[in-house]
């Protein structure tokens, strides 16, 4: 029963389109259950174009006619002499297998689907005459493409009984072979004992301890662990023949899940996954100094069990699934987590061809990375044509393109807290209510190409350094009193200026004299001894206490800076007396003053008019125009700057990497506002577009909509919104099979599936597809907690398996020692590959996890960064030289200080040089999506562990660490060093050798040998 | 995790390509079954063809691209035309800037060698080679841009990710000797080209495959090699002795209480092979012996081709001690004061400069390996990303040509003499047989005995090849 079910789930059934023996056709039987066979198997060869052997079978006549032959296709009312029927009917060939002449070259017809046309031949071959049938072959083609494992349902599945598996023998029982714990050794055991095979003893204690905490954590045990561990494993010492007590083993798990290094460890699983890198790539390999937050997003994600189905939502759609969490944008770095190609985005000439074909691989780039890591499909793959093996087209993967095609990568800003974002948020709106005539208005662009033509303000000369002092005045004619002096900044979008607060000095004073000549001056306002904040849009406004005023002055002492020079403009200098603006027309003079009218010329600066005011002009003629004395312009101004000051006050927001539609325009890299049109392109071509695609998911993975419900004009949002939906709907087999596979893999070191980013044709067949699917069902249908996962994997019997025997088995003369080798050789001869998991793997640890281990080990791990926290912005380690080719040299960088000892996942991480201790342990290329590291031995691998600085370092550290807790016992700082780095006492003559290297050349070579042993980089 | 059973586990972990341990008969310890797995492996695989031209490549990559129509591609037209305006028709689609005027060569081409080929008096040295020489001068790129159009020409891909060629030629041949890299990099003095390291990665081939940068003048000429100076307690012989035989002792121990894991196996013998490059690694780095006459041959004593020159030396040094593959760059990164080829502000000076650098120790490789009988079984391929534009930008310089521009070919299998495609009268757009990087590649690796669509690496669901999905081996450039 059990091999049916699993030929049910890997092999499934064809679909079936008529229940077999049905009779009575009429017009829509044939509709119904012939005209789909004819069109998706026959017509390919046979339509009038085509009409291979001169048949075709368009329509009811042409089937009458036939052929070349001569004879009809097709009797109406006799099946046995229609040739239709006898071309596709099988016979058993001599393999067993059914041939049948026709479809030719294909599969034969299912046994139903041929008695169905013999039943409406039969009938009398009902066709209506006006009816055609078209070529669908290629819907047949996707439908048995479709007809995949990973594509069906995830199966209901029980678990073998206890009963169904053979007992323990005595002598398993004394080797320590452990009965099943959880219901995945009943589904291994039930595979193991089908193949003969035999499971493997639990591994000991110390290797446990080892195993779990480098796997858990990420780093070694300390010998207090071990202590404690061995200590609550015997009970206390009151039941010290007891193998393994598993409430101890149980508190150990959960300790190690509960330490915030259990998110540091995942998280570089989950960062390898999805190709997080903190520079651009490619030529011009600019830092990313904002993308760090994302990787601490999911370090906490991990951390606190974010539920799997949020945890990939927030990654595709923070912004729209937690509204309420502004910090959760954050896991929008993900979409923006590969390579970025800076010349063609930011250089490259809008309007090109490499531009497009820029943008192209761009969003291929997304699009691989989302359905690689959340669905373990090769949509990729259909980008020039459908994909050769997976029921996946071309149109589909345009659609999933179509999907990002409103987001770029760029600095998206936020706050991190719910009540300053809240704040924040009313802020702007009262804002924008103030400036009604821009604010997110459609008519925006009409709106910025009216600013490009106005009187924008006053513009001095360009200055070289920041530090220059320039001035501009006004004269009012008399002293009058003022209540207010008002500076409004100018407003500059043209021509790739950002716009709010264009030449707003960065230091300043304002001034004001009754006489006119400065030699009474009277100060207004002191912003010289600091950097002051750009006021953007909103109006600086001065009380001036009704003090008698003819000038007033606005001297910067620092610059604005523009691209590589620096400037100062002011868009309008407003007197207010009594609501009026009093300063319009007055005489300007200025240390100087660029004249370029209508746009910048001394006089704009008491025209009246602001930029706000040229677009209420232009948006709404109804509008009171700008500068007039109205009490209402006095009314917005004063309501500006108290918004202004408050918004001023607000805790600074952060900044983030991440998959944005708004960010400040570099270059040819500029913002738009809707999401770009995506076609379906020939080969690929970005100059052969096809047929426009719309925003999509898979069509093959039924039963979800794959249109996702979006129009073709949906809002950028909406689309990664609904296509997260899409991915953790419960009824999305992908999702949940490909996760609990990866952490299965991150257990286990192979995937029950082990080909854990292609679920296609063309990947892996599940090992244990029962389990895989009982795992995945039990995971959702339980929240998606992964801690949950881990605590069931590791629980079960089968991960606490011995990986092989070990020395100190054999040498211990542990009963059954001899026959555990036996049983293993077994396996090994039986099951090479060890799919079936008759033992543990072992692993090799990876290059974070030797090089955190050498930090803890040495007692230098710094687990926080300078202000306290465990994240933040990366550690460099590498001297730094920004340049046309930004230059990363690792050799020039001599650190040893504290960022040189963070963990390796708060490295900054360059993608173009990779550093190079790190790349020989098989540290991945960040610019590769990796679900799994390759493990390779190299000559430059041993000369890295025996020369690299670092190691040398660490080494010497850790020496002296040694000698000071036990010093002049040599025996004992060995001891120590095996119980640092292999969790275990060395034995005897382990001891005595070790001691005479020390002896001979130092601690410090000692701990070279150590950590350079294939026993302290393999995890057994 | 990884059962070490499987026989990709196995080679991998020996770092060795398909078929090196086979063809080499190469002294890493191994079992005899492991050998039989990967005699079994390349048969299956059958990725070799019967008959190899060639063992070895130099790869010579000029960073920045090069420009052909004032080396090797001769056009009349831009003299006849020179200053006038660049009207090929069609738009004229550039990078930086908008076309100027027609720009003919600073240099003058005269007919060269036997086969009467002209090249330009920019590169004297590499003109007397022309019999030996296949040039290619109808290659298109797929980028106009620098990063992905030298990941094009490194990789085969415009992206970053893949394996680079010499990558792919250790993946698929394996090495010559257990004592030197089988893939050497020497950047140029100045720095990395655009891309960097990346240009000579693994990608998702086994780590083995990446390029050893070796830096001749450096302090530290191959990272790790040796202790750092701070270190050299460390480093006393009888130090490094004993650490190797007490590591090798207890590793034995481990791996004998855990058996059939061919990983441990392959560690013990990594530590044999990182010995064996201690010693070997200073021997080709040392030049002293080399007479003097080599010395001048390559411009050792000339500041001007020095740097460049000493890694050409180098390169032979290297090929003669059984490297498979070295790729040698001319020219960094796109800075200022300008570095590589590109020359986009003053092409008659900052070209000369490169040249001046490159052509003789270029011209003085291709003679002394064939005077030592190993330019009959060494490919060297000089190559560019793009080449630039007939018409002048400001003036003075050229901007970028993805559509037309050349490459060569010598040495082992190659027709000299040769000159395969064309552009049209400008030296502006292939228009005769118009070819890439991908047929390059699939020729060079035809020589190699290697089936271009058959070395293949599974990643992400493909089965991924340096020749992506193109590729025809050009055979009218092999004897």
């Amino acid at each position: 029963m059990r091999q049916l079910m699993r030929r049910a789930i890997t092999t499934g059934a064809t679909g079936l389109l008529l229940a077999p023996g049905a009779t009575g056709f009429d017009g829509s039987d044939f509709e119904r259950a012939v005209a789909p066979l004819l069109e998706m198997r026959c017509l390919s060869c046979h339509s009038a174009a085509s009409r291979k052997g001169g048949l075709s079978l368009e329509s009811r006549a042409d089937a009458l006619r036939g052929g070349k032959s001569g004879e009809p296709a097709i009797v109406a009312g006799d099946p046995d002499a229609s040739a239709l029927l006898a071309a596709i009917e099988t016979a058993p060939a001599a393999d067993g297998a059914r041939k049948a002449r026709m479809p030719k070259g294909g599969e034969p017809l299912a046994d139903v689907e041929i008695a169905a046309l013999r039943d409406w031949i039969a009938a009398g071959t009902p066709w209506p005459a006006e009816r055609h049938l078209v070529d669908r072959s290629a819907d047949h083609e996707f439908e048995r493409r479709r007809d995949w494992w990973s594509l069906r349902p995830l199966a209901a599945v029980a678990p073998p009984a206890l009963s169904s598996l053979p007992p323990l023998t005595d002598l398993q029982r004394r080797r320590g072979v452990e009965p099943p714990r959880n219901e995945l050794d009943l589904f291994v055991r039930a595979d193991l004992a089908a193949a003969g095979l035999a499971p493997a003893p639990r591994a000991d204690l110390d290797t446990l301890l080892r195993r779990v905490t480098w796997d858990l954590v990420g780093l070694p045990p300390t010998p207090e662990d071990s202590a404690h561990f061995r200590y609550e494993s015997d009970g206390g010492g009151v039941n010290p023949g007891e193998p393994t007590s598993e409430r101890a083993w149980s508190r150990l798990i959960d300790r190690l899940l509960d330490a915030p290094e259990y998110g540091e460890r995942f998280a570089r699983h989950w960062l390898d996954l999805v190709h997080f890198g903190e520079t651009h790539g490619f030529d011009k390999d600019k830092p990313r100094p904002d993308a760090w937050p994302y990787r601490d997003w999911v370090i906490e994600a991990l951390n606190r069990d974010l539920p799997y189905a949020e945890f990939v939502a927030q990654q595709l759609a923070a912004d729209v699934v937690a509204p309420d969490e502004p910090a959760a944008v954050r896991a929008l770095g993900f979409l923006a987590a590969g390579p970025w190609d800076y010349v063609g985005h930011v250089e490259l000439r809008e309007g090109t061809v490499d531009k497009e074909i820029t943008r192209l691989l761009d969003r291929d780039d997304v699009v691989a990375n989302v359905m690689s890591t959340f669905t373990a499909t090769t949509v990729h793959c259909a980008r020039c044509h459908d994909h050769k093996f997976d029921a996946i087209g071309q149109r589909d993967y345009f659609g999933l393109q179509a999907v990002f095609a409103g987001v770029e990568r760029a600095v998206r800003e936020y706050d991190a807290e719910p009540a300053v974002a809240q704040r924040r948020a009313e802020l702007l709106a009262e804002l924008a209510t103030l400036e009604r005539p821009v604010a997110g208005s459609g008519a925006h662009d009409a709106a910025a190409h009216a600013r490009s033509r106005a009187a924008l303000g006053w513009h001095g000369e360009i200055a070289a350094a920041a530090e220059t002092t320039q001035w501009v005045a006004l004269d009012l004619g008399k002293a009058q009193p003022l209540d207010e002096v008002a500076l409004v900044a100018a407003h500059e979008s043209y021509g790739g200026w950002p716009g709010p607060g264009f030449g707003f000095p960065v230091r300043f004073v304002v001034e004001a004299s009754e006489r006119g000549d400065f030699a009474d001056v009277r100060l207004l306002h002191d912003a010289r001894a600091a950097d002051v904040a750009n006021p953007g849009d909103v109006p600086l406004l001065l009380d001036a206490r009704g003090a008698p005023i003819r000038a007033v002055r606005v001297t910067a002492t620092k610059l604005w800076k523009r691209t590589d020079d620096f400037a100062f403009a002011l868009g309008e200098l407003a007197c207010f007396a009594g609501g009026v603006d009093v300063a319009i027309g007055a005489a300007v003079t200025a240390s100087s003053s660029i004249e370029a009218a209508p746009r910048w010329a001394a006089t704009n600066l008491t025209d009246g008019s602001t930029w706000w005011g040229a677009i209420a002009a232009d948006e709404s003629p109804s509008e009171p125009p700008t500068g007039s004395a109205s009490s209402d312009w006095r009314r917005r101004v004063a309501a500006q700057a108290r918004v202004a000051a408050e918004l001023a006050a607000l805790p600074p927001r952060q900044r983030v990497y991440a998959a944005t539609s708004r960010f400040t325009p570099e270059g040819a890299f500029t913002p738009r506002a809707a999401p770009r049109p995506i076609h379906v392109l020939e080969r690929g071509d970005v100059t052969r577009p096809l047929a426009a695609a719309a925003p999509a998911a898979l069509r093959c993975v039924a039963p979800l909509a794959a249109d996702l419900g979006l129009a073709a004009d949906a809002p950028e949002a909406e689309r990664r919104a609904a296509l997260a939906r899409w991915l953790v709907d419960p009824q999305n087999p992908l999702t949940w099979r490909v996760i609990v596979n990866r952490v299965w893999q991150w257990h286990f070191g192979r995937g029950l599936v082990d080909t854990p980013n292609d679920f296609g044709h063309m990947g892996g067949a599940p090992s244990h597809p029962e389990l895989l699917d009982w795992l995945a069902a039990w995971f959702r249908d339980r929240g998606g907690s992964l801690k949950e996962l881990h605590r069931l994997i590791l629980t079960s019997a089968m991960w606490r398996q011995a990986s092989m025997s070990s020395a100190r088995d054999v040498a211990k003369g542990r009963d059954g020692a001899l026959a555990t080798v036996a049983a293993l050789a077994k396996a090994q001869a039986d099951d090479g590959e060890n799919r079936l998991l008759a033992r543990m793997g072992r692993a090799r640890l990876d290059a974070e996890q030797v090089r955190d281990g050498l930090l803890a080990m040495a007692g230098r791990l710094e687990r926080t960064g300078p202000d306290g926290v465990r994240g933040g912005p990366s550690a460099r380690h590498f001297a730094f030289k920004d340049d046309h080719s930004p230059v990363y040299d690792y050799a020039a960088y001599a650190g040893d200080d504290a960022a040189a000892r963070r963990r390796a996942i708060y490295r900054f991480t360059v993608r173009s040089v990779p550093d190079p201790w790190l790349e020989s342990l098989d540290c991945p290329d960040a610019s590769l999506l990796t679900p799994k590291r390759n493990v390779t031995v190299t000559a430059l691998q041993a000369l890295a562990m025996l020369n690299d600085r670092f190691v040398l370092r660490q080494c010497e550290a850790l020496a002296e660490r040694l000698e000071a807790a036990r010093p002049d016992d040599l025996a004992a700082q060995v001891a120590r060093l095996y119980e640092l780095a292999l969790a275990r006492a060395p034995t005897a003559a382990e001891s005595a050798a070790v001691s005479a290297h020390a002896q001979h050349h130092g601690l410090a070579a000692a701990c070279r040998v150590v950590v350079n042993l294939d026993e302290f980089l393999f995890i057994d | 995790m990884d059962s070490p059973q499987s026989r990709r586990d196995f080679l991998a972990a020996l770092g060795n390509g398909f078929g090196s341990l086979a063809l080499a008969g190469l002294s890493m310890p191994t079992s005899r079954a492991g050998r039989d797995e990967a005699d079994k492996l390349i048969q299956e695989q059958n990725v070799r063809l019967p008959r190899a031209r060639a063992k070895r490549v130099v790869q010579l990559f000029m960073s920045g691209a090069a420009s052909s129509v004032d080396t090797f591609d001769w056009k009349p037209q831009l003299v006849a035309r020179d200053g006038q305006k660049f009207d090929p028709g069609g738009k004229v689609e550039l990078f930086q800037s908008d076309p100027g005027a027609v720009m003919a060569s600073p240099w003058k081409f005269r007919p060269r060698g036997q086969c009467g080929k002209h090249v330009s008096d920019l590169v004297p040295c590499l003109a007397e080679h022309v019999d030996k020489i296949a040039f290619v001068h109808s290659m298109v790129a797929k980028s106009n841009v620098h990063g992905p159009a030298t990941f094009q020409q490194a990789t085969g891909f415009v992206r970053p990710g893949f394996p680079s060629m010499g990558a792919w030629v250790s993946y698929g041949l394996g090495r010559l000797t257990d004592e030197l890299p089988v893939f050497v990099v020497l950047p140029d003095a100045r720095g990395f080209a655009p891309n960097g390291p990346a240009n000579w990665g693994a990608a998702f081939l086994p780590a083995a495959h990446q390029g050893t940068v070796i830096r001749p003048a450096a302090a530290s000429p191959i990272h790790d090699l040796f202790p750092p100076k701070e270190a050299a307690a460390l480093a006393t012989p009888a130090n490094e002795r004993d650490t190797l035989a007490l590591l090798d002792r207890l590793n034995r121990e481990h791996a004998a209480a855990r058996p059939g894991d061919s990983r441990l196996e392959a560690r013990i013998a990594s530590y044999e092979l990182a010995a064996k490059l201690q010693l070997s690694a200073p021997q080709v780095l040392e030049l002293a012996g080399e007479s003097a006459a080599t010395r001048a041959l390559y411009g050792l004593d000339d500041p001007r081709t020095a740097d460049f020159g000493r890694n050409c030396l180098v390169a032979r040094r290297l090929l003669e001690r059984g490297t498979r593959f070295i790729q040698l760059w001319s020219g960094a990164d796109n800075g200022f004061p300008r570095r590589n080829w590109d020359s986009h502000e003053e092409l008659a000076k900052d070209h000369a400069d490169m040249a001046a650098s490159m052509d003789r120790p270029a011209a003085a490789l291709l003679t002394d390996l064939e005077q030592r009988g190993l330019l009959a079984d060494t490919i060297v391929m000089w190559v560019t990303e793009f080449g630039r534009m007939p018409c002048s930008q400001g003036a003075k310089g050229r901007d970028h040509n993805p559509f037309g521009f050349t490459v060569w070919l010598a040495g082992g299998g190659i027709k000299g003499g040769t000159s395969y495609g064309a552009t049209d009268e400008w030296g502006w757009h292939a228009v005769e047989k118009p070819t890439s990087n991908y047929d390059v590649h699939a020729t060079v690796l035809h020589l190699l005995g290697i089936d271009h669509t058959q070395l293949t690496f599974r990643s992400d669901g493909i089965d991924r090849r340096l020749t992506d999905v193109h590729g025809e081996v050009l055979h009218d450039l092999v004897t």
